[in-house]
């Protein structure tokens, strides 16, 4: 009963957003599959190690394939509580590869509050980022997440799980006027192995809404391997 | 001989290791698919508002079990029965000023005397079947009523390395015994 009314849900949402971005302009639709390795033990201390590449598959009512970048990233993490970690965290893009664009490195920063409450697990994460390239431009970004069990109290091996996530980005730099951005996503995480989740849902993004709104819809795809 | 004796015991303390760690893991199933012994047992307090009944089967390590999960008086209950339909005990999930003071206190004390830091994340009253099944059960529902055992979720800090247990103690807050509990991952909700 419960799983049925999450699918229809998630469905009509993706409906829902996939019809309304369809109709604006300044449209873009992307695929930005990921392959994650996190390491955690007994210690405070734990890694992650991700690769990811983005491409562009639908712009402005045209269906075209347009590779973007390259992206490898590395974050260590500290427990400094019970439920809360910091981070901190490079991510290298590789422009280049496709276009005559500069490399871009990103240093990231990360506070991050996660918690279960009975069946859900929910995570709070404020993070600021440097992106440095031909100007830098600052960030910091709020986001709430939680993850709900489509199937029991937790999700087992081979059980789904419905993860949304909410998320505010205020970008700004000595060369550019702050702007402001939303990003929500809704993604069936389905738990492939007892420590290797497949993601697969999407992501709504509506960035620049103060100056020159545009909105992105990303296919989310990620596979995350937990050591 | 001697090396006989030395492998039986190197094998023999992996295998208490391996014991000593929770592998619960459950799956839901319907009402159908428990034993008949277990849901006559249910039926018998049908007249009781249990809310969101639901039932699972469940293995922990060999252990396979059965388990009715339902709410009661805003209490969360958790009631295992034996592969045949036999009652095992009945968990009760409670907060933590619904304990006894004193209980509280010994369980606290015992904490602060091993650990560098704890943080209680779950409490439940256990109620062990001792034969007289229909009692044992009556006596869960009961509010007030004391129960044989604390099991508790405890996160634990010690030495600056994290660990999550769950714990035993007796109705006075005596350590019973622990058990090691893999702790939750939120990596991938997080990056």
């Amino acid at each position: 009963m419960t799983t049925s009314f999450f699918k229809n849900a998630l469905l009509c949402l993706f409906l829902l957003l996939f019809f309304t971005s369809h109709a604006q302009k300044n449209f873009t639709g992307l695929i930005n599959p990921i392959v994650s390795v996190n390491i955690q033990n007994e210690t405070p201390w734990s890694y992650s190690f991700g690769v990811s590449n983005r491409d562009i598959v639908y712009h402005n009512e045209n269906s075209d394939f347009e590779p973007l970048f390259l992206e490898f990233s590395h974050y260590t993490s500290r427990q400094i509580g019970f439920n809360s970690k910091v981070s901190a965290g490079v991510r290298y893009r590789i422009n280049r590869l496709f276009e005559d664009e500069q490399n871009e490195t990103r240093l990231v920063e990360q506070y991050a509050y996660a918690k279960k409450y009975e069946r859900i697990k929910i995570a709070h994460r404020l993070r600021l980022a440097q992106r440095l390239r031909e100007k830098t431009t600052f960030r910091t970004r709020y986001r709430f997440a939680f993850e709900i069990p489509l199937k029991g109290n937790r999700v087992d091996a081979k059980e789904l799980g419905l993860v949304t996530s909410l998320e505010g980005v205020w970008e700004f730099g000595k060369e550019e006027i702050p702007n402001f951005g939303v990003r929500y996503s809704n993604y069936l995480g389905y738990r492939i192995l007892a420590n290797t989740i497949f993601n697969f849902g999407f992501e709504y993004r509506y960035r620049n809404f103060t100056q020159n709104p545009y909105t992105q819809l990303f296919l989310v795809s990620a596979l995350k391997i937990s050591l | 001989m001697k090396k006989l004796t030395f492998l039986l015991l190197i094998l023999f303390s992996l295998s208490s290791i391996a014991q000593s760690k929770k592998k619960e893991k459950e799956a839901r199933i319907s009402q159908n698919e428990m034993p008949p012994k277990a849901i006559q047992l249910l039926d018998k307090f049908n007249e009781k508002e249990f809310k969101e009944k639901t039932y699972f089967f469940e293995t922990d390590g060999n252990k396979k079990s059965y388990e009715a999960k339902f709410i009661y008086k805003k209490h969360a209950y958790s009631v295992e029965f034996s592969e045949d339909g036999k009652l095992q005990d009945v968990e009760k999930v409670i907060r933590k000023k619904e304990m006894p003071t004193s209980t509280q206190e010994a369980i606290e004390v015992y904490l602060e005397k091993n650990f560098d830091a704890f943080k209680l994340e779950k409490i439940q009253e256990q109620f062990k079947d001792k034969g007289k099944t229909e009692k044992t059960f009556q006596e869960s529902l009961q509010q007030n009523e004391t129960p044989d055992n604390y099991e508790i979720i405890v996160q634990v800090r010690k030495n600056q390395q994290y660990f999550v247990y769950e714990f035993l103690f007796d109705a006075f807050g005596n350590f019973k015994k622990k058990r090691k509990v893999d702790k939750n991952s939120y990596d991938y909700l997080i990056f």
